[in-house]
């Protein structure tokens, strides 16, 4: 009987890798981009620490606390920029800087509009407090 | 071609069902087959976790890794299809959480209390809050939307068919194994009937079958060690094994204890992988200068604890220490690079958002 093998790590590694690559190639929204690299930061931290068991030495482990170092500071100068990006946009979509591409590259279109959001019900209002109601005094009443 | 599907179709099935699953649940607009493509990834999923599963390890070790391993890929996958941000940003959570699990599976618990603190504590919930903070009425053009769906999703996939199978092809010991059991019990042979039985299958061809099929498993072996092993198949081949025993009994199952001992060596070298020279089920290691997965081995403690009389968990607990030596000796210099790098970070982000007044198009 042996622990888990090495390859189990190492597979389950690539695959998240991997999700995480075609996420960050999908999606436009910038914070999921974010989110999909630090997966795929996560993938190779899971090869680095199972080799470091496989190996019996600690260079793995010391690797990977690097990576978490690296990735704090990713994180704050994305947060920093894509806050940036949004106060100019006033959204997070990538695809609004898609000017920055190059010169002879054409512009992407959205050619489907976005559904329309179903109008909520209007509120209901209160009437005036303080005033007295106005009475009408129905017709055939016996009072 | 036909091979290649037939040797490496577990990792090339999951591989095919994850594409059709992320193309079809990627946020479209209209159309958006979510339901499909979430079965198509659990059936991805089913398959991937079932050829993980087929292994000759410990079965708490193994529920464990399976369980942590199909949670961080469900979430991976929530990840990168969720409509919606937030809980796109929550499943990464899970992502996060199931590979600390992962972690500790492999003996670093410093790692995983680093990793959850700081990527579930701190990273994510900033984000999340600048999330909440960006959230438009309403679906956007960000969330709504995906890049080329089709040929993202292929040029993933492709890359882990490949890497997959790659992996499996270098690191899968599952054939290995039987001819590290035989040369075991080569090695442990009393006599020399017991060895022939093992070495020699075919008695009329005398062919070593033992040995021809090592051969195909190990192409990575070295001239001098392919030499040496021929010229053992070779001395057992041509020499009548009847007649050796009769000459020198002890002697020659010394020699074919040699043989095993030799093939098991081999193994062992070839893939340095095959077997973890760390074993974490019993708490045997090899004679490393410092086990960073329980003590180090000049300290080691004893085996009963003295006041309850029970035998001693092996918890890593010296893992901290270890980690904590090695970087202040070994990698020295690196923690300052981190630490420069960390400065420079913040002193950047602090610059890049605090810039106000700007004129904003």
């Amino acid at each position: 009987m042996t622990p888990v093998s090495l390859e189990s790590y190492l597979l389950v590694g690539a695959a998240l890798f991997t999700l995480g690559l075609v996420g960050f190639l999908t999606r436009r929204n910038l914070i999921i981009m974010f989110l999909c690299a630090e997966m795929m930061l996560q993938g190779v931290a899971i090869n680095l620490v199972a080799f470091a068991r496989y190996r019996g030495n600690m260079g793995g482990q010391v690797l990977t606390l690097f990576i978490i170092a690296v990735a704090a500071c990713e994180a704050a100068i994305s947060l920093a920029l894509i806050l940036v990006l949004f106060k100019r946009r006033k959204s997070l979509d990538v695809s609004l800087w898609q000017d920055l591409r190059e010169p002879d590259q054409d512009p992407i279109e959205d050619e489907e509009p976005l559904p329309t959001p179903p109008r909520a019900a209007p509120l209901p209002t209160l009437p005036v407090a303080g005033r007295e109601p106005v009475s009408v005094p129905k017709e055939n009443s016996h009072v | 071609m036909e091979r290649l599907i037939r040797e490496f179709w577990p990792m090339l099935l999951p591989t095919a069902l994850g594409f059709a699953a992320v193309y079809f649940a990627a946020p479209r607009v209209r159309g958006s087959k979510w339901a499909l493509g979430a079965m198509l990834g659990g059936g991805a999923l089913a398959v991937f976790i079932l050829r993980l599963g087929m292994m000759n390890a410990i079965w708490q070790e193994r529920m464990l890794f399976l369980i942590f391993s199909a949670v961080a890929l469900a979430g991976g996958f929530m990840l990168v299809t969720h409509k919606n941000p937030a809980y796109a940003a929550l499943s990464f959570t899970l992502v996060i959480i199931a590979s600390c699990g992962l972690f500790l599976l492999n003996g670093a618990p410093f790692l995983m209390a680093a990793t959850i603190i700081i990527y579930a504590g701190a990273i994510l919930v900033t984000f999340l809050f600048v999330l909440m903070l960006a959230q438009q009425a309403g679906i956007s053009d960000a969330d709504a939307r995906t890049r080329e769906p089709f040929l993202a999703c292929l040029a993933g996939f492709i890359l882990l068919g490949a890497l997959l199978s790659v992996i499996q092809r270098t690191y899968d010991q599952r054939k290995l194994q039987p001819f590290l059991e035989q040369a075991r019990r080569l090695m442990l042979a009393q006599d020399l009937t017991e060895a022939k039985a093992i070495l020699v299958v075919d008695e009329e061809a005398r062919s070593l079958k033992f040995l021809d099929d090592l051969y195909e498993l190990m192409p990575n072996l070295s001239d001098r060690d392919r030499d040496e092993m021929i010229n053992l198949e070779v001395y057992l081949a041509v020499g009548n094994l009847d007649e050796m025993s009769k000459i020198d009994e002890m002697r020659k199952i010394g020699e074919v204890r040699k043989i095993g001992e030799f093939i098991l060596n081999k193994g062992l070298e070839t893939g340095n992988l095959f077997q973890p020279p760390v074993d974490l089920s019993n708490g045997k290691s090899k004679p490393i200068a410092q086990s960073p997965f329980g003590g180090t081995s000049s300290a080691e403690p004893p085996a009963v604890d003295p006041k309850t009389g029970r035998p001693r968990e092996r918890l890593p607990a010296a893992n901290v220490d270890v980690i904590g030596r090695s970087l202040f000796t070994e990698y020295l210099i690196p923690v300052l690079g981190a630490a420069v790098l960390l400065l420079v970070a913040t002193i950047g982000a602090i610059v890049i958002a605090g810039r106000t007044g700007e004129v904003l198009r």
